[in-house]
């Protein structure tokens, strides 16, 4: 039986949460493979020296993710960067635009509600300058995308790779799912999610910045069906580097109105919210 | 008995996060106790700023994946606070349903994966694994919760972690009538299983009296939102109760604060908020079920109202031992599954008015919902544009993670003994049992707890 295990870096958990929420296939799955290390899943404290298969979920975000994932890589024969967090950074790379000793002295010293504050310092890992996708620091065998990925698509791809088969991922983007009607006009003003949109009608094409168009598919476009914009959370299609990049030249097509209505510090959330630290704007920030 | 005795337990395990627990023994004494949260904040505060408004909730709900609507819920409400909108009825109904989903698969994942196989003593494999070689039936049962809560969340939310439904001026998208009747239609063997599970929980802790009183009491303030002076997860007044169950005072969302501050430590990238006008270390106080067992009056559902005084027959209120936060969790399980069912009956989720336009403007507001592991605060401040020039955040964990300590500081001087004898494996696990009472969400007051024995 093939030995996996999983592990969390600077994330937030849905992705073993997406794990759990395979429900009765997670049973299943566990009578497929052998787990020897998981914290949400069983006690094992020590990493096993011989893996199969690792799943990464999170980003590099201190010294101490930095080694974990580094001893995890070498003792692992196939190693899976687990969510957009450990693909591309994930949504807190949005970070990577401020100075890391700034972000500090904001939260422990000029939130509202904190007094007396000092930046913690003893017994604790270093705070790395930037948020950084696993792939920066070592080598990454596949990547399953999302935030989080969908159940479905973690126990196929493990499936796939216990039985020495590369995963599929989807090529096409989430458009492609989406029930909404495109009736092929372009977008007279950007709006916000404040007003109404046409439930009926391509969210796009109404003006609203829904990311469907360089976004991976494989989710069903549940955002867009409940009316929402895509955020892109499964980042960009196969061999794309910059989803937001793809999504702003796409968009300055579309409309000349757009390229007059745009603000960098405000839609940088919006275009890079799960890929900013393997943007170009990133890279050349770091490049600096 | 000269040297210096370690104790490591890193990572903790069986909880949403990692840790690490540092306790030092020195000259046969207790030297030192630190819980070491040693992930930092991933920065939402300062991610937020310069975002529009409307899409705090979306994002902030990154904080976390285990609980990922109570932030969801505390952001929207932030910041209609902040713009003066007050969503339709039909629309609070379905954040509610919602909530209810996020609540009953929440409490499943910790009273069945996490919590259960350090309350079954005899249990060897304690995990999700072993807990089904011995009774499968349960695991199923737990599993089939658990679907229920992710179903519900997706149903309304549209997606079962990350929903994106909940916007400013209500929800984005109505429930239908075909999709009611699809939920409810396992609603009885639902209500069967929840009360299955709780059954297993009281039983266990009427045999483990000893086991449950060994983990020390931690007399401490409680703080929590009411409803009418009644148990509420989704808004409300803030009510706080003293260790002898007095109500201490109340505050509105808005004066939060005022009553609340935070304090910074060496040792944590948690910070440690404490009640104001009782001062540091004397105003700290517990959140999450125990502390709203004994914060409000009652809880509204019939079945759960039995639960609630069965637990307040079996061990007075209030209660301060660790441990029956699980019995709480337990009842607050019950009462989420039955909310479900008469928010699902309730004709006025499906009459459509879920959504009116709203007008971003300049503001600040302040949004308080009680998340499964306790009271979490969502504060913004707009421009005249609606854009976030300010976010405040005091997640749930954050503020049991004191208490914690101080717990785990009382259990290593009880513990001595054994522990200097070389009987370390079995307090390594008794101090992991103490922090997972808790079910501390660690990646939402940062991420890692280690536990160290010196």
């Amino acid at each position: 039986m093939k030995s996996v295990v999983t592990i969390g870096l600077s994330g937030d958990a849905g992705c073993h949460v997406a794990l759990v929420n395979l429900h009765k296939k997670l049973l299943k799955m566990l009578k497929t493979v052998k787990i020897l290390h998981s914290y949400i899943l069983i006690d094992e404290k020590e990493i096993p020296s011989e893996i199969d298969l690792a799943l990464i979920e999170g980003a590099i975000r201190t010294t101490h993710n930095e080694a974990l994932l580094k001893e995890v890589r070498e003792k692992s024969k196939c190693l899976v960067a687990f969510g957009s967090c450990a693909c591309f950074g994930g949504i807190a790379s949005l970070c990577n635009i401020l100075n890391v000793n700034d972000l500090l002295d904001y939260v422990y010293q000029r939130t509202d509600s904190t007094i007396e504050g000092i930046v913690p310092y003893e017994n604790l890992p270093k705070v790395q300058e930037t948020v950084r996708p696993i792939s920066d620091v070592v080598k990454v065998d596949y990547m399953i995308s999302g935030c989080p990925p969908i159940p479905e698509e973690i126990a196929t791809a493990v499936q796939a790779i216990i039985l020495g088969l590369k995963p599929e991922l989807p090529k096409k983007n989430v458009c492609d799912e989406c029930k909404k009607k495109r009736l092929g006009i372009t977008p007279k003003t950007i709006k916000r999610v404040v007003s109404k949109p046409d439930t009926k009608q391509c969210l796009l094409e109404q003006g609203y910045l829904c990311l469907g168009p360089a976004t991976r598919s494989g989710c069903k476009a549940p955002c867009p069906n409940y009316n929402m914009p895509c955020e892109g959370c499964r980042g960009p299609l196969e061999n794309v580097p910059d989803q937001g990049l793809a999504m702003l030249d796409a968009l300055s097509a579309l409309t000349e109105k757009f390229a007059q209505e745009y603000s960098p510090t405000i839609h940088l959330g919006t275009f890079h919210r799960y890929t900013f630290a393997t943007s170009s704007l990133a890279k050349m920030l770091r490049s600096r | 008995m000269s040297s210096t005795l370690e104790v490591h337990v890193e990572p903790l395990t069986r909880l949403e996060g990692h840790g690490k627990i540092l306790v030092e023994y020195k000259e046969g004494k207790l030297e030192n106790v630190q819980l070491n949260v040693i992930e930092p904040p991933r920065f939402f505060e300062k991610l937020l700023v310069d975002k529009p408004g409307e899409e705090a909730p979306r994002i902030s709900e990154r904080i976390c994946g285990v609980c990922p609507v109570a932030h969801h819920l505390a952001a929207v409400k932030a910041i209609e606070d902040a713009w003066d909108v007050k969503p339709s009825e039909p629309a609070v109904l379905l954040r509610k349903l919602l909530y209810a989903g996020q609540f009953i698969q929440s409490h499943a994942l910790h009273l069945s994966v996490f919590a259960l196989p350090d309350l079954l003593l005899r249990l060897r494999e304690k995990n999700l694994i072993g807990l089904h070689k011995r009774n499968p039936k349960l695991v199923k049962a737990a599993i089939a919760l658990q679907e229920y809560g992710a179903n519900l969340k997706e149903a309304i939310g549209g997606r079962a972690i990350h929903p994106v439904a909940a916007i400013p001026g209500g929800m984005s998208k109505p429930l239908i009538a075909a999709t009611k009747r699809k939920l409810l239609q396992n609603y009885d063997e639902i209500f069967r299983n929840t009360i299955e599970l709780a059954d297993i929980y009281f039983e266990i802790f009427s045999k483990r009296g000893t086991f449950v009183k060994e983990f020390p009491p931690n007399k401490t303030f409680y703080l929590a939102i009411t409803h009418d002076g009644n148990f509420e997860t989704y808004g409300g007044p803030v009510r706080v109760v003293n260790s002898n169950g007095e109500v201490e005072f109340e505050f509105q969302p808005r004066e939060y604060l005022s009553n609340i501050a935070e304090k910074t430590v060496k040792h944590s990238y948690v910070k440690y908020p404490f009640l104001k006008k009782i001062g540091y270390p004397k105003g700290l106080y517990r959140v999450g079920p125990l502390a709203r067992f004994n914060v409000a009056e009652t809880i509204s559902t019939p079945k759960a109202r039995e639960y609630w005084l069965k637990l307040q027959e079996t061990f007075g209120k209030p209660i301060h031992y660790p441990l029956v936060y699980n019995l709480a969790r337990v009842v607050e399980l019950i009462h989420a599954v039955e909310l479900s069912k008469e928010l699902l009956l309730n004709n006025k989720i499906t009459s459509g008015r879920i959504r009116r336009e709203v007008d971003p403007k300049e503001g600040s507001g302040v949004g308080i919902v009680e998340a499964p592991r306790g009271t979490l605060i969502h504060h913004y401040v707009t421009d005249k544009d609606g854009i976030i020039t300010r976010a405040n955040l005091i997640v749930a964990t954050g503020q049991n993670i004191p208490t914690i300590e101080y717990g785990v500081k009382t259990l290593a001087e009880k513990l001595k003994t054994p522990i200097l004898k070389g009987k370390t494996k079995e307090a390594q696990w008794k101090f992991e049992v103490l922090v997972r009472a808790y079910d501390p969400c660690i990646s939402c007051a940062t991420h890692l707890v280690e536990i160290r024995v010196k």
